[in-house]
C-alpha cells in the first residue's frame, strides 16, 4: 500500500505513439512519480523511447520477469494486456490501461472485480476536458431544463496512414480494430459521462463494413438517466468522410453545443435559431489541451491510488461505455 | 495504356488525386497505401489499392515494378531524422524498384523557397522546408544515376472538393465571414484539376523533365479562388478587406519590425527609462503622452473583437519556374469533377494485384543504386 506523499514508482508497457506523444512528457512532469522501467516487446522500439526521455528499458522474455513497481501503463492493444494484468494483480500493483478497456462487458466485468476500483483505471481523458465539464455542469444543475436529446458526429476520411503497421490492421488483435472501439469509445464515453447514463437500449445502429472492420457507424439509443424520460442519442462515428466533430445538447429552453477538441468554445442558442447565440464563459477547471488532460486523469488516477478511493477514470466507471460500444457494434454488423 | 502509381495515395492530396484520376480513361492507377485503414476511404470508392511500404526494400518491388510513371506523394511523419531517413528511403526505392523506363513524378513545397510572411530581409527555411530541399536534391541525383526522368513539382497551396483549405474557404463563404487582404497578390494556390492536367501532359511527354512550380495558370490571386468557389456554392460572395489598405515599402515594414525587436527587448526599455530623467522636460512630457496615446489606441482596439484574415493569405508570390500548363486552370476545373457516389457494389474491391514475377527484379542500374 502507498503512503500519502511518497513517490509512486511506474512501469510502462508499450512504446507506441500514445506513450511517446502522451503519457511519458506528462509523467516525467509529475514530481510525486518516478518511472522505473519502460518496455516493449519490440526491444528497439522500447530502447529507443526510454533513451529519448532519459528513463531505463528493461527487456524480459515473459511478462512475469518485468520489475515490480507500484503502477502499471498499459498502452498497447486491448487484446494483450491479460498476462500483465494477471502479473500486476498477483503483486498487489494497480494498473492504467488506455481506451479501449475491454471489448466486450464479460471481460470488463472479469477484470473490474479482480481489482480493487481504485487499483485499475482506464484511459478517458476526454472527461477533463474544459467543455465536457462545463456541459456536464449545465447538465446536473438543469440551468436549461432537463436534457433531451444528444447528437454527437465525429470523424473525417483516414488520411495518411501514420504508421507502417498499426495494431489495427493486425488480424490477431482481431475486434479492435474498427471505428467504433477505436475512436467511437471516446464519444461514446463522453455522451454516458455528460449525461450520467445509468443504462441504455439501442434503437438502431447501422456500420458500413470493410469486411470484418466496421469503418463508419449510425446509431440511435435511448440512454436512461436515472429520473424523467430517456436521453436520445444520436450518434456518428465515421473513418470515411467528414463529419461536423460536434456535440449538441437539447434541453427543454435551449440547445448547448461544442466542438470536440479540448480548447472547443461551448454554445448556447435557441432552438432553430443557430445565429442566435452565446459563448458559455465559466469559471470550470479543466484541460484545454491534451497534455492538460492527460496530466488531470493521471493525478485523478494516482490520487485515488494513494487514498484507496474509487477515481473518476477508474475501470468500474467506464463498464457502461464497453457495454454500449460491444451493443451498437453488435447491431451494426447485423444492419451493415 | 500507362500504368501510374502513387505513393502516398491516401494522403491529402494523393486520395483526391486518385479519385480524380480513377474516372479518366486511357490509364491504369495503382494507389499504393501502407495499411488497410489508410486505404478503406479509396476502396470504399471502389478504388483497389495496392498495401505496402515502399521505403521498405523487400517490399518496393512487388509495388512498382511494373509501372510506368510513380508519383511521390508520400508525407513522412515521426522525428526530423525519421522523417528525412523514410524520405530517403521512398526515394531510393522509388529509383531502384520503378520500372527501368519508369517517370518519377516527386511532389515538394513551396516552403522550399523559405519563410512566406511578407517584409522579410532574409527567407529563413523551416526544418520542414530544408527537408524537402535535401529531398528534391536526392531526386535529382537519383535521377541522373538510374538515368530514370524526374519531374520535381513544387506544389502551392493545394485546392479541391476534398482539400481542408477548401472546405475551410466554403464554410467562411456561407457563414458570410470571408475576410481578403488588401494586398491581392498571387494565392500560391493549385487546384487538384491542375496537378491532374500536369499529369497528363507529362504522361504524354508534352513537357520535359525538370523543377517546376505548379500553380493554377494563371496564377490565381485569393479573391479569385473565394470567387470561385462562391461560384461553386451558387451563392454571393461578400468578401471584407483586411490589413493595411496601401502596401508599406519594403524598407519601412522591415525598419519597424526591427524597431518592434529591439523596442520589446526589456534592458532597452530599461535604458531608456534610466535615460529620460536627464533628458529636457517637454521631451519628457512628450514621451508619456506619446505613450499614453499608444496604451490608449490598443486598449480602445480590444473593445471590438476584429477577426483577422487569416495569415496565409498575405503570404508572399513564389515561383520561379513555372510548369507550362497547356490549358488555364479555370477551364480544367469547368471539365472535370470528382465522381459520385459509388454504387455498393463497387465498394471494397479486391487489392490491385502486386507486380508479377516478370517485373520483380530490378535493373542493372537499380540494383546497383539499390546496393549503395
Amino acid at each position: 500500500m502507498s503512503v500519502p506523499g511518497t513517490v509512486l514508482s511506474i512501469g510502462v508497457v508499450g512504446a507506441g505513439e500514445i506513450t511517446r506523444k502522451s503519457h511519458l512528457p506528462v509523467l516525467v512532469n509529475m514530481p510525486d512519480v518516478k518511472i522505473d522501467w519502460l518496455y516493449d516487446q519490440r526491444a528497439t522500439s522500447a530502447r529507443a523511447l526510454a533513451g529519448a526521455y532519459g528513463l531505463p528499458a528493461v527487456h524480459a522474455p515473459s511478462p512475469s520477469e518485468l520489475p515490480a513497481c507500484d503502477v502499471v501503463l498499459l498502452a498497447i492493444p486491448v487484446d494483450a494486456r491479460l498476462a500483465y494484468l494477471d502479473l500486476i494483480r498477483a503483486r498487489g500493483g494497480a494498473a492504467f490501461c488506455e481506451k479501449p478497456f475491454a471489448l466486450s462487458a464479460a471481460d470488463h466485468t472479469r477484470e473490474v472485480q479482480r481489482f480493487a476500483p481504485h487499483a485499475l483505471g482506464a484511459g478517458f481523458m476526454r472527461r477533463f476536458f474544459r467543455p465536457t465539464i462545463l456541459m456536464r455542469q449545465v447538465v446536473v444543475e438543469r440551468i436549461f431544463g432537463c436534457l433531451r436529446k444528444i447528437e454527437i458526429c465525429e470523424g473525417n476520411r483516414s488520411k495518411g496512414s501514420g504508421t507502417d503497421s498499426s495494431f489495427l490492421d493486425d488480424p490477431r488483435l482481431g475486434r479492435s480494430r474498427g471505428v467504433l472501439v477505436d475512436l467511437g469509445s471516446h464519444t461514446i464515453d463522453l455522451a454516458l459521462h455528460i449525461s450520467g447514463a445509468t443504462g441504455f437500449r439501442v434503437q438502431s445502429s447501422a456500420a458500413v463494413m470493410d469486411g470484418a472492420v466496421d469503418r463508419k457507424l449510425a446509431a440511435s439509443v435511448q440512454l436512461d438517466v436515472g429520473v424523467g424520460k430517456p436521453v436520445e442519442l444520436d450518434y456518428t462515428v465515421s473513418w470515411l468522410d467528414r463529419q461536423p466533430n460536434r456535440v449538441t445538447l437539447t434541453f427543454d429552453n435551449a440547445v448547448v453545443w461544442s466542438g470536440l477538441g479540448p480548447a472547443a468554445e461551448v454554445f448556447v442558442g435557441r432552438h432553430g435559431k443557430p445565429r442566435d447565440l452565446f459563448c458559455l464563459s465559466s469559471p470550470t477547471a479543466g484541460a484545454t489541451t491534451y497534455g492538460q488532460a492527460f496530466y488531470l486523469e493521471w493525478r485523478a488516477f494516482l490520487s485515488g491510488f494513494r487514498s484507496q478511493t474509487e477515481s473518476i477514470v477508474s475501470a468500474r466507471s467506464a463498464y457502461l461505455t464497453t457495454q454500449l460500444v460491444e451493443a451498437l457494434g453488435a447491431a451494426g454488423s447485423k444492419h451493415a | 495504356m500507362p500504368r501510374v502509381a502513387i505513393v502516398g495515395a491516401n494522403g491529402q492530396v494523393g486520395a483526391e488525386l486518385c479519385l480524380l484520376l480513377a474516372a479518366r480513361r486511357g490509364i491504369e492507377l495503382v494507389p499504393i497505401c501502407r495499411t488497410r485503414s489508410g486505404s478503406a476511404f479509396l476502396r470504399w470508392h471502389g478504388i483497389p489499392c495496392r498495401h505496402g511500404r515502399v521505403a521498405d526494400e523487400s517490399d518496393a518491388s512487388r509495388l512498382l515494378a511494373d509501372c510506368d510513371f510513380v508519383v511521390n506523394s508520400s508525407l513522412a511523419s515521426g522525428t526530423p531524422a525519421e522523417i528525412r531517413g523514410i524520405e530517403d528511403q521512398i526515394v531510393r526505392n522509388i529509383f531502384a524498384h520503378s520500372k527501368g523506363s519508369a517517370t518519377i513524378i516527386h511532389f515538394s513545397t513551396q516552403s522550399v523557397y523559405g519563410d512566406p510572411r511578407p517584409y522579410r530581409l532574409i527567407r529563413w527555411r523551416n526544418p520542414y522546408g530544408q527537408a524537402k530541399l535535401g529531398t528534391e536534391a536526392q531526386v535529382r541525383a537519383r535521377s541522373r544515376e538510374t538515368k530514370k526522368p524526374a519531374f520535381i513539382l513544387r506544389l502551392g497551396h493545394v485546392c479541391g472538393a476534398l482539400q481542408e483549405i477548401t472546405l475551410s474557404i466554403r464554410d467562411s463563404i456561407l457563414s458570410d465571414a470571408v475576410l481578403l487582404p488588401h494586398d491581392d497578390h498571387s494565392s500560391n494556390t493549385v487546384y487538384t484539376g491542375a496537378i491532374i492536367q500536369a499529369l497528363d501532359q507529362i504522361i504524354r511527354a508534352a513537357v520535359p523533365p525538370g523543377t517546376y512550380d505548379l500553380m493554377n495558370t494563371p496564377a490565381w490571386t485569393w479573391r479569385d479562388v473565394y470567387q470561385y468557389e462562391a461560384e461553386n456554392l451558387g451563392v454571393p460572395l461578400a468578401a471584407r478587406r483586411n490589413g493595411p489598405e496601401h502596401r508599406r515599402s519594403r524598407f519601412a515594414a522591415i525598419a519597424n519590425q526591427l524597431a518592434a525587436t529591439i523596442a520589446a527587448n526589456q534592458s532597452v526599455r530599461d535604458m531608456f527609462a534610466k535615460a529620460f530623467p536627464r533628458v529636457p522636460a517637454d521631451l519628457n512630457a512628450r514621451a508619456m503622452a506619446w505613450w499614453y496615446s499608444r496604451r490608449a489606441r490598443s486598449e480602445i482596439a480590444a473593445l471590438t473583437v476584429a477577426p483577422a484574415a487569416p495569415s496565409h493569405l498575405s503570404w508572399v508570390a513564389n515561383g520561379v519556374r513555372f510548369f507550362p500548363a497547356d490549358h488555364p486552370t479555370i477551364d480544367v476545373l469547368r471539365s472535370i469533377s470528382i465522381p459520385g457516389d459509388v454504387p455498393p457494389t463497387n465498394r471494397w474491391p479486391d487489392d490491385f494485384p502486386d507486380a508479377g514475377a516478370s517485373f520483380a527484379a530490378p535493373t542493372a542500374t537499380a540494383a546497383s543504386v539499390a546496393g549503395a
